[in-house]
């Protein structure tokens, strides 16, 4: 497992990109599922970037695990007790021009992802997200 | 892979009609780059606008938010707004959310 703690500014974004894609590559997993699993991650963070410790600012420690043909990653953080799974989905089947313009980014991560977790323990939010490679 | 490169660069296709072509990756930080230049197109009076996505390999919840933004501005004015030759990443993510429609046919 390997983790990185990092100030949750939306600065920091790319940084937590490149971080998921080294280990990543390093375990060879396919293009489609890595720029996948990066379009969660971004939604993850940027959530936690945003809000968790507004107006302040603080860390989030982000790990990754690719075992048992599966990629596992976890956010934890300190800030407001939030759970984003509690958030009601868009409704997608509406035409664009009546859509709402927010909302899509958990959907998406709860879409891409084939279990996302959230439990707040020690005063942290705990996001854990898994996601298996295929053969 | 790069995750910070984002070039969008616009082309006058016609009278109020502008294409932007964009390659590299919108994330949740550089989309902020991408909607300016919507912004700009609109500032501009253009209302057919086409976004050509052949060169973009990473488009997060973010771009997609900026999209819908710009696809209901521009139609709300009357206009037309597509998104052109959409690379893989691109159609696979607009497909997960039902955005196909923006697709230029």
């Amino acid at each position: 497992m390997k983790e990185i703690v990092i100030d949750a500014v939306i600065e920091n974004l790319t940084s937590v990109l490149n971080f998921l894609d080294t280990e990543m590559e390093e375990k060879n997993i396919n293009a489609e599922i890595q720029n996948n699993v990066k379009i969660a991650a971004d939604e993850i963070f940027i959530n936690i970037a945003s809000y968790a410790y507004a107006p302040s600012t603080g860390s989030v420690c982000i790990r990754v695990e690719i075992i048992n043909k599966e990629i596992i990653i976890e956010f934890e953080d300190s800030g407001v007790k939030y759970n984003p799974l509690e958030k009601e989905d868009p409704d997608i089947t509406s035409p664009a021009i009546e859509r709402e313009i927010g909302g899509l980014g958990i959907f998406m991560a709860k879409k891409i992802m084939d279990t996302v977790e959230y439990q707040y323990k020690n005063n942290k939010n705990i996001l854990k997200m898994k996601k298996r490679v295929q053969e | 892979m790069n995750n910070d490169f984002l070039s969008i660069a616009e082309e006058k296709i016609g009278d109020k009609q502008i294409k932007l072509t964009v390659k590299g990756q919108i994330t949740a930080s550089s989309a902020e780059k991408f909607k300016k230049k919507l912004d700009d197109a609109i500032f501009n009076k253009n209302n057919y606008i086409i976004v050509n996505m052949s060169g973009v390999t990473f488009l997060s919840s973010g771009g997609i938010r900026v999209l819908l933004m710009y696809y209901k501005i521009t139609k709300g004015k009357g206009g037309q707004f597509f998104v052109q030759e959409p690379s893989n990443n691109v159609k696979n993510v607009l497909g997960m959310v039902a955005l196909d429609e923006m697709l230029y046919k």
